[in-house]
């Protein structure tokens, strides 16, 4: 068997192996004239690394690893735009800002470009930017499974989704299924044009934020300053992507938009949970529904159980327990005082913690306030059994 | 003129990747990525809530403990989240007996829990049980963000159970022009959001949460992290912090759409409408002394949204406490670390 230290050597050294091959390239940009050497490669030599790393890493690390890791396509992308646009900038001379300006509008067209073929609004936006934008497919994955993924939605094709739908075997009385299949397009749609709506206002900010960053690399230019590293042009990015969303997310036609994206997948949602509370009626299994009315029963149930436990620990019925014990003790204590032999009751000795509790209380500085404040509990508690019936 | 040259971003670029490919070993080692660490045994438990109690560090505590009720949104371990970044243990060093309500993660048998439940029930049940096993008629209570509120509420309907109280970080006044929560849960429908889902997946708090900064929370963050990648203990220190942004347990249907709805939609608690379990929730209630501790840079709870609790309370011992920093940054920056527990310890002891 092999030293384990031995094949965790051998496994970086294949790493290594792949990381050359972006050196390679980065070479060939160094001897090349400007605009030589292939980003694809190197961009597929980083997604073959880490493809081969992402297996072997232990778990709790992969997640948070993948995370650094599309940084690192991010930033990788983000060096790319750059030195395009430093090198035109360059050639262009004393035109250097209208070299600018034309390398911006392409950035803009690249992220529209990019938003278009995205799956969903969210990660059309910040995936545009190559940051992550897998936090919305999160949460629409963690709704469970649906006849249709709401990223399927967003590119929503009627004929295409009709005829799916259609060839879903018929079950109960079939009119009325098909009238809940065409409320189901219908939801469909408009969670589609939702999105749609979403898109289009996140989309506009992509647009805002480059201009913003022409604006600051000018203003810069003006005082004589400029980001010297790649690292400080990506910040100024960052910035000026941060700014635009900053408004936008406070605009009211973006919350209405946003508002109306999760109202509009909910609908969606709801209708199709009904439709499978009619598939398990059918097959006579309890659904959703069922479970809700006897959760909901339970819970009340519970309620009401443990407001009686509290009722009676907090009300005179504990202190009369107490009183009680309190008495067993003493009269133990004077039998014992007597020289009689008798044993004090045995429900009394049973009850040492609530004859430490009686003693406590018998302290009249905390036992008036307790009292005090049971019944004002009590009260309290009356008026409000008072306001429920 | 642009500064850069062609040639030093590509420069850039290459040791960028060439620090992400040597940290793989650093990443590859860091092992399980613990948290919670200061010694704790449960004493008290009630569906999925464990009440902890932390083990003394010094030789008589204070005789008034101390119970801390974190937020159901995340994981209340943010307190104690590793040796040196520990609220708990920077009490714990000041001679406060701590106790912490860890809520758990509720499930879809948790469906219908109420605000009531939460306050009248399991808050108070923690109450009743540190004030049995003490002998006290009342203890201290310290509320964290959203776990604040809750106390806050606790407070103002029993009074008579809770010796001193304090905030951090606690959202009074939701609706104050800087919450940006606030704004966007104006046009939700709340209503069907529950109906539809029932418990609210912690998936679409993580969404709503990065989307507040959605460049700097999902890219430039981790772009930062490639600098860690041959520090051990810096890396680990940045994963315990990932690992508790992302533990965000699902939230019980109801409790989500009456908080939603009575907090962020309606504001009921400052404007002295709130009623939990059929009892009216006022403020001027809350006579004893309140220590309102509030992160001057939170972008999640604008200081102003909790400011407002000292126009509101009926106490005549308020005091405020402006942390410099962020809502994270006010339980694990080194500044907390040196500042906050002395601070609330020394605030504690002048009102034994």
């Amino acid at each position: 068997m092999s030293d384990g230290n031995e094949w965790s050597q051998a496994w970086l050294e294949t790493q290594r192996q792949y990381w050359d091959g972006l050196f390679d390239w980065s070479k060939n940009l160094y001897r090349a004239a400007p605009g030589a050497g292939d980003p694809k490669a190197a961009q597929n030599t980083l997604e073959d690394w880490w493809k081969n790393v992402s297996a072997v890493l232990p778990t709790e690390s992969r997640d948070i690893y993948k995370r650094v890791f599309e940084s690192g396509r991010s930033f990788f992308d983000a060096g790319e735009m750059f030195w395009n646009m430093v090198r035109d900038a360059q050639s262009a001379g004393e035109n250097w800002r209208e070299s600018l300006e034309q390398s911006l509008e392409g950035f803009k067209s690249m992220l529209e470009e990019q938003a278009g073929q995205a799956t969903d609004a969210w990660s059309g936006f910040a995936g545009g930017w190559g940051f992550g934008g897998d936090a919305w497919q999160d949460f629409t994955r963690s709704l469970g499974q649906s006849p249709v993924h709401a990223e399927d939605i967003t590119g929503f094709n009627a004929g295409e989704a009709w005829n799916r739908m259609l060839g879903t075997p018929a079950l109960g009385y079939t009119r009325e299924w098909q009238e809940k299949v065409q409320r189901w397009v219908v939801l469909s749609s408009e969670h589609a044009k939702a999105s749609q709506e979403y898109a289009a206002l996140l989309n506009a900010t992509n647009r805002k934020a480059v201009d913003l960053l022409g604006r600051r690399i000018v203003d810069l230019a003006q005082k004589g300053e400029s980001p010297d590293t790649l690292r400080g042009m990506y910040d100024l990015w960052v910035d000026c992507g941060e700014e635009a969303y900053g408004e936008l997310a406070e605009d009211d036609d973006y919350l209405a938009a946003q508002g109306g994206l999760m109202n509009t997948l909910m609908r969606l949602k709801q209708h199709e949970h009904d439709m499978m509370q009619d598939v398990f009626a059918v097959m006579n299994i309890p659904g959703r529904r069922e479970l809700d009315t006897a959760l909901r029963r339970l819970q009340e149930t519970r309620r009401e159980l443990r407001d009686l436990k509290d009722l009676i620990e907090d009300t005179e019925v504990t202190h009369l327990s107490e009183a009680v014990a309190a008495l067993r003790a003493e009269l133990g204590g004077l039998r014992n005082g007597a020289g009689t032999a008798t044993a004090a009751p045995r429900p009394a000795a049973k009850r040492t913690p609530a004859r430490k509790t009686a003693a406590k209380k018998a302290a009249p500085r905390k036992a008036a306030p307790k009292r005090a404040a049971a019944t004002r509990k009590t009260t309290a508690k009356k008026k409000a059994a008072a306001k429920k019936s | 003129m642009l500064g850069l040259r062609p040639d030093e971003i590509i420069q850039e670029v290459v040791g960028y990747h060439q620090k992400l490919a040597d940290g793989l070993r650093t990443v590859s080692e860091l092992g399980e990525i613990d948290v919670g660490v200061t010694p704790k045994e449960e004493v008290h438990r009630e569906d999925k809530l464990v009440l902890y109690r932390y083990k003394a560090m010094v030789e008589k505590p204070a005789a008034v403990p101390l119970l801390v009720v974190y937020a159901l949104v995340n994981r209340p371990y943010m307190t104690d989240l590793q040796e040196d970044r520990s609220m708990i243990k920077g009490l714990l060093e000041q001679g406060i007996d701590v106790y912490l309500i860890d809520w758990g993660y509720p499930d879809g048998a948790d469906r219908f829990l109420e605000l009531d439940d939460y306050v009248n029930r399991y808050i108070h049940h923690c109450v009743k049980h540190i004030c049995h096993a003490h002998g006290l008629d009342k203890i201290n209570v310290l509320g964290i963000c959203q776990g604040g509120t809750m106390s806050t509420c606790y407070t103002a309907l029993h009074p008579e159970k809770v010796a001193n109280l304090v905030t951090m970080v606690t959202p009074i006044d939701f609706q104050t022009p800087g919450n940006l929560l606030a704004k966007w849960a104006r046009d939700l429908d709340v209503d069907l959001l529950v109906d539809a889902v029932g418990n609210i997946p912690g998936e679409l708090l993580n969404f709503t949460f990065l989307s507040m900064k959605p460049f700097r929370l999902t890219g430039q963050k981790y772009a930062d992290v490639v600098n860690m990648m041959d520090d051990a203990r810096a890396l680990k220190n940045f994963m315990r912090m990932e690992k508790w942004i992302f533990d965000s347990p699902d939230q019980a249907g109801e409790m989500f759409r009456q908080f939603i709805k009575w907090f962020y939609q309606e504001n009921r608690l400052v404007k002295d409408e709130l009623e939990i379990g059929g009892s009216p929730v006022r403020l001027e209630n809350i006579t004893m002394p309140v220590l309102n501790i509030y992160a001057t840079a939170d972008h999640l709870v604008p200081p102003d949204g909790s400011i407002a609790l000292g126009q509101k309370v009926g106490s005549a011992d308020y005091t405020e406490y402006p942390f410099k920093g962020g809502h994270i940054g006010i339980y694990v920056s080194g500044r907390a670390q040196r500042e906050v527990p002395p601070a609330i310890a020394a605030w504690l002891k002048e009102r034994l």
